[in-house]
């Protein structure tokens, strides 16, 4: 497992940039915060498989019960809406959801707080929600085969936040173990 | 109690404000994790609920709990009752016997399952829209692959692709019944993981 791409969103306020495709978010103090409500997601640049993880740090300090936010695998963009598996917590509950222009939850557990690290795995046809490097759930789900790393969110109510954001292949085996942060092989910027 | 599987209707219109998820057991406090049955409203959930929750679950009219114990054959009486079940959740059943054992049931369920799961992504992706239940319009598991509308024979033939499942069978005259389950019987080796646990 190697890290393919990391941002921890430290600079300034505005777009966030080249390296990202897709929709409403944008830096705000030195984070990813989403700019428009609804469903809004953005994908990383992405040079790595389709076997994949996407992790980031929750960092919204008021959550609602309508809105969710996480990291996502397998996404792409098309015409049907959003695809990709998605880690969410919406304040009270760490979901495990499929998008394939509609919304399925696949698990959930009661879990999620300010300042927590949510991470979505996918190998093969296996699924996992990860909080703070713990499996919290695993499923097996056949829908979707490819796709990049990225996040997602549902805004109505409050304005979801991220940061630290980290991406990387299973594919590739790992070279040593990392500790204590981000260190970016390709820094997002 | 202990991990027990059960087969639930689906509830949610699949929003991101009302996600598709299983009736009765999302929004509780106890972890549980899904299979579905792609767009159909069928989901296996898993859980270890408390016996209060377990016992009030089962006891849904259209619910059914699978044993804990997976591993015992079936008896006639689980055949009739099993091949009731799946049938009307439009999975096909004929296949189910008494040399069968709960755990070759659910498997092969499960394995209509993905195949249905990919089957929904393949279509969106095709169509621009979110694939509708095949059972739609009077489609039954007895209705031909040649009747069914060109989009779905279509989306069954790219899923098959997808897997790496040969097409040779996907003919005019072949029943969504039997298609479904020589789909099925490709996942015969596959690993399933419901809430962790492999099935």
């Amino acid at each position: 497992m190697s890290e393919i791409v990391t941002d921890d969103f430290t600079r300034a306020n505005g777009s966030l940039g080249a390296n990202w495709v897709g929709g409403s978010w944008s830096i705000v103090g030195n984070q990813a915060s989403c700019s428009a409500t609804g469903s809004q997601a953005v994908l990383a640049v992405w040079t790595g498989g389709d076997d994949q993880y996407a992790q980031a740090q929750y960092v919204t300090t008021v959550m609602a019960s309508l809105d969710f936010v996480g990291p996502l695998v397998r996404s792409v963009g098309v015409p049907a809406g959003l695809t990709g598996y998605a880690a969410t917590v919406d304040g009270t509950n760490f979901v495990l959801q499929r998008l394939v222009g509609d919304y399925t939850s696949l698990a959930s557990v009661v879990g999620g707080v300010l300042n927590d690290t949510l991470r979505c795995e996918v190998q093969g046809t296996t699924i996992r929600s990860v909080l703070n490097g713990v499996v919290q759930s695993s499923v097996t789900d056949a829908a979707i085969a490819s796709g990049k790393p990225g996040f997602t969110c549902s805004a109505f109510t409050v304005t979801p936040v991220l940061d630290n954001f980290a991406a990387g292949d299973f594919a590739v085996p790992v070279p040593r173990a990392r500790r204590g942060g981000l260190v970016p092989q390709q820094r997002m910027l | 109690m202990a991990f027990r599987l059960y087969l639930v209707p689906v509830i949610g219109v699949g929003t991101s404000l009302d996600p598709r998820r299983p009736k009765y057991v999302a929004g509780g406090a106890t972890p549980w994790a899904a299979m579905d049955y792609g767009n159909e409203p069928s989901m296996i959930v898993g859980a270890d609920l408390s016996p209060t929750d377990d016992a009030a679950l089962a006891g849904q009219p259209d619910v059914t709990a699978l044993p804990v114990d997976l591993s015992p054959l079936l008896t006639p009486a689980n055949v009739t009752a099993v091949q009731a079940k799946l049938e009307a959740a439009h999975l096909p059943a004929g296949w189910v016997n008494t040399t069968r054992t709960w755990r070759d049931v659910v498997r092969i369920v499960l394995g209509i399952f993905s195949f249905l799961q990919r089957y929904a992504v393949v279509y969106a992706q095709a169509q621009g829209s979110v694939a509708p239940s095949v059972f739609t319009a009077g489609v039954t598991l007895d209705t031909t692959f040649g009747s069914l509308p060109a989009a779905v024979q279509t989306a069954l033939t790219n899923t098959a692709i997808s897997f790496g499942i040969a097409t040779t069978g996907l003919m005019a005259g072949t029943t969504v019944r039997a298609i479904l389950k020589a789909m099925a019987d490709v996942f015969v080796d596959a690993p399933f993981v419901i809430g962790g646990v492999s099935i």
